[in-house]
């Protein structure tokens, strides 16, 4: 299976605390993998690091084969390695339907001008991206909800969105951090399934979850923190087996 | 040369006592008050009358005029601030119309007309070759006492140590159950009380007329921003560079382009440290 | 409801003509009235236009000021014609925009607004202190008068003003509202929302922030312009930071968050403050005191005035229904 993220000896110092130390850590294609650790286990960070919202102060990530260590993200969104956010992140004030149509056109090429003077040629485009963006919301569960205020959504439909957002700017590798956080057990079975559709749709994902059900049942692989180190890494049912992650999520017996 | 000096150490001075209070506000209760240039202005105002005619002697009017401000600022917070804060506009508007209503008033009663302020003393001494003014020491010590008084009020006193607490850590303030509209009163008794003491006190300097309150919105606030938005210490060390910087570059290469000069520093400063001298770097 | 989707429809032709036909029937009191009214709607306009990518400007004087200065130093200096000044203008206020924006755009929230007063008052400093070309503290006077065919005394008239700058002023809002309205605004509201949100969507914030920046400064700076031609005199004090003040208080008053928000607080404060521009006094007491009541109890503006009148009667309509079911 070919790599597609890669990272080597991916360092984070904040003042004098190291928040992710020589991680090496790696992501193939049309994999899920969770990345799990005990809080401060510094998953959030690397999610930030691999992205671009954060610059490594040593070490290195590679993306598809290329550098791209201290790019902004919005360039680094731009070659396929998308990423969720743990709070809403959303236009509350505008529709789901809007919500991914705007995310759409990011991604495709209607000109600065062109939308300005609303030419013809933009507003067929305009419907082509209504079009896809109406399939999507159906993709992920949400057909009737289009015309809902994203702000007036409950919180699984909100992550859901999304989701779905992120999936509009067709990533090659989407991040996700902790998508089921603050779910119901029903509400979270949904958006497990969901995502078992997104990755069947050729996706890979990495995920930062807290929920073991969801991380056992739905994870190709799993790597564990603590305190910025990989200290386990392998299948469901390594990780379930493995003294020292036990050891990082429960502490040592006395 | 010792001139400069002591003009900086006066301007220093003054730009401090206006904008501590500025610092805290936005420190404490994160109120950006647009009006404190116009209290500034009043203050001098206000001696006006005291001084010249109601006859009280200027640093009496002083004294009285801290007092009257100290009273007011709670009161301000009460009518203005406190709706703000509970239905979540921008203190920066509102208090921009308060700038507008203040100075509007302070106009209809005052007039366009710089009036001159005595200040009683006359009289001056010489050292080497500056002179220095009995007014204008008395302006030196009345500023330093004031700011020696709140330095004592904020390490000292429990209050004190409550406010410099909230600037750092706003939900542990409000977890020990300090509250938020008593600690944006305080601010307000002292930012105001300050400012309007800086008025009083620099009146027999300057005179007195109402646009006096342009120059002291606008230099506050950057003095401010290149100190760090809401920290006290990089208010005053910012004030200190101010005043002297201010004092040196009118003296040696004249007033006007000396503020052309001074803008494009601190211009080119936030462009390139927008956090000040102290603040996190939170403001890429 | 018949009447109100009808009025809904045609009242922007309604007002259109109500405005063209202004000429005909008014003294030239109310023209020049008028004239300012609209060169201060473009200059609240292009203002809330950086609000929506929610950078709170306090230097909005610059641009408008480099417009004007500029625009009037090309035709008193080189003998440019007004019509060719006054883009040139526009198009010298977009450079430095465009530098300006590149230079500290990355800075964010209120450091920005901090910066960007800062650098107005750079701008007011350079003409005042630089007799050689601003003028310095006199500013510019004699500025030509634009030169119109078949008939020059035209340009005498308040009539051709007035024509010119409405003419203006609704391009530059339709122009505003399309931009509003297209993806392109779309993005800078989401920007403006959620910053890391667009980042992480592909979007180049920078890139987006400055180019509406550019197309702000542009149409502000060419209302300066006009402004200077029309008042044939311009001195720095004019353009302070106070003129930015204003502006904030007219767009607060009329609803920031719309698009007719700035177009009907500029209309209804400058009505209401007619008559008092003499006593400088009362105007500012009016204004401070009508801007403070607005944000208190109107924060979202004159626009939402009919939905929280209809929000007030629909609980009264509710009420009395409960104390009916209740009885």
């Amino acid at each position: 299976m070919p790599v597609l993220l890669e990272t080597k000896k991916l360092t984070k110092h904040f003042g004098g605390l190291a928040a992710i130390q020589d991680l090496d850590l790696v992501v193939n294609k049309g994999e899920v993998v969770s990345l799990i650790g005990p809080n401060g286990a510094g998953k959030s960070t690397f999610f930030s690091l691999v992205t671009g919202f954060l610059h490594p102060s040593k070490g290195f990530v590679m993306f598809n084969g290329e550098n791209i260590s201290g790019l902004p993200p919005h360039k680094i969104a731009k070659k396929g390695m998308v990423r969720s956010f743990q709070l809403v992140s959303l236009i509350t004030k505008c529709s789901a339907l809007e919500n991914v149509s705007l995310a759409f056109h990011l991604n495709t090429g209607i000109g600065f001008w062109e939308t300005w003077l609303h030419t013809p040629s933009s507003k067929k485009k305009e419907m082509d991206i209504l079009r896809e963006a109406v399939e999507l919301l159906d993709f992920v569960g949400m057909a009737g909800m289009q015309n809902e205020l994203a702000g007036n959504l409950s919180l699984g439909y909100q992550k859901m969105l999304s989701i779905a957002m992120h999936l509009a700017a067709s990533p090659k590798l989407l991040l996700l951090d902790e998508p089921t956080a603050g779910m119901s057990a029903r509400e979270t079975d949904t958006t497990i399934r969901q995502l078992g559709k997104v990755r069947d749709r050729g996706v890979t994902m990495m995920v930062v979850e807290h929920d073991m059900r969801v991380v056992m049942s739905f994870s190709d692989r799993i790597i564990v923190l603590n305190y910025g180190h990989k200290i386990a890494e392998g299948s469901p049912y390594e990780i379930q087996n493995n003294k020292q992650v036990i050891e990082a999520y429960l502490g040592t017996e006395q | 040369m010792l001139q400069s000096i002591v003009n900086g150490v006066t301007l220093s001075l003054f730009y401090m006592l206006v904008s501590v209070g500025l610092a805290l506000l936005y420190g404490m209760s994160n109120i950006v008050y647009m009006a404190h240039g116009v209290t500034y202005m009043l203050g001098g105002l206000l001696a006006y009358y005291l001084i010249m005619e109601a006859g009280i002697p200027w640093l009496l009017a002083v004294l009285i005029i801290i007092l009257i401000f100290g009273l007011f600022g709670p009161l301000v917070e009460r009518v203005f601030f406190r709706r703000v804060r509970a239905i979540g506009t921008s203190s920066m508007v509102v208090s921009l119309g308060l700038l507008f209503l203040l100075e509007g008033i302070a106009l209809f009663t005052f007039g366009l007309r710089t009036r001159p302020v005595s200040s009683g003393f006359s009289g001056s001494i010489s050292v080497f070759n500056a002179t220095l003014t009995f007014e204008r020491m008395y302006m030196i010590l009345g500023a330093g006492v004031l700011l020696a008084v709140l330095q004592w009020f904020l390490v000292g006193t429990k209050y004190g140590k409550a406010m410099r607490a909230t600037v750092q850590n706003k939900t542990g303030a409000l977890l020990q159950g300090i509250s938020d509209d008593r600690i944006a009163g305080m601010a307000f008794c002292i930012g105001m009380a300050l400012a309007g003491a800086a008025g009083a006190l620099v009146a027999p300097l300057y005179n007195v007329q109402v646009s006096m309150y342009y120059e002291a919105t606008i230099w506050p606030f950057l003095i401010m921003a290149v100190g760090g938005l809401g920290s006290i210490p990089g208010c005053i060390i910012a004030a200190f560079i101010f005043g002297f910087a201010q004092a040196f570059v009118s003296t040696f290469i004249g007033p006007v382009i000396g503020n052309l000069v001074l803008y494009g520093l601190v211009t080119v400063f936030l462009a390139f440290r927008p956090q000040g001298l102290i603040g996190e770097s939170r403001a890429f | 409801m018949k009447i109100a989707s009808l009025v809904k429809q045609t009242w922007i032709p309604i007002i259109i003509l109500v405005l063209i036909s202004l000429p005909f029937w008014a003294g030239d009191y109310i023209l020049h009235v008028s004239i300012i009214t609209f060169i201060t709607i473009i200059y609240c306009s292009t203002w809330r236009q950086n609000l929506i990518s929610g950078d709170f400007s306090f230097g909005h004087n610059a641009w408008i000021g480099i417009g004007a200065y500029a625009a009037a130093l090309l035709g008193l200096n080189l003998g440019l014609s007004f019509w060719v000044s006054l883009p040139l203008g526009g198009i010298a206020a977009l450079i430095v925009a465009v530098i300006f924006g590149y230079a500290t755009l990355r800075v964010r929230g209120m450091y920005w607004s901090v910066l960007s007063w800062a650098f107005g008052e750079v701008m007011v400093a350079i003409y005042t202190r630089f007799m050689v070309p601003f003028g310095g503290a006199g500013g510019l006077s004699s500025i030509p008068r634009p030169t119109v065919p078949f008939f020059p005394e035209f340009v005498d008239s308040k009539i051709f003003w007035y024509f010119l700058v409405l003419v203006l002023m609704l391009v530059i809002l339709l122009a505003l509202y399309a931009l509003e309205k297209s993806r392109f605004g779309r993005t800078l509201t989401l920007i403006a929302e959620n910053d890391s949100l667009a980042r992480s969507l592909g979007v180049n914030v920078l890139n987006y922030k400055v180019v509406n920046l550019a197309i702000s400064s542009f149409f502000a700076a060419i209302a300066g312009g006009i402004f200077a031609y029309y008042v044939t005199a311009i001195s720095p004090l004019v353009f302070n930071v106070l003129l930015v003040f204003l502006i904030v208080i007219y767009a607060a008053v009329g609803g920031r968050n719309h698009f007719m928000g700035p177009i009907i607080g500029v209309t209804v404060l400058m009505v209401l403050t007619q008559g008092l521009l003499e006593t400088g006094a009362i105007r500012s007491m009016l204004l401070g005191g009508i801007l403070i009541v607005c944000q208190l109890f109107l924060p979202e503006g004159l626009v939402s005035l009919p939905k929280t009148i209809k929000g007030w009667f629909d609980k009264r309509k509710s009420k009395g229904v409960a104390d009916a079911s209740s009885a």
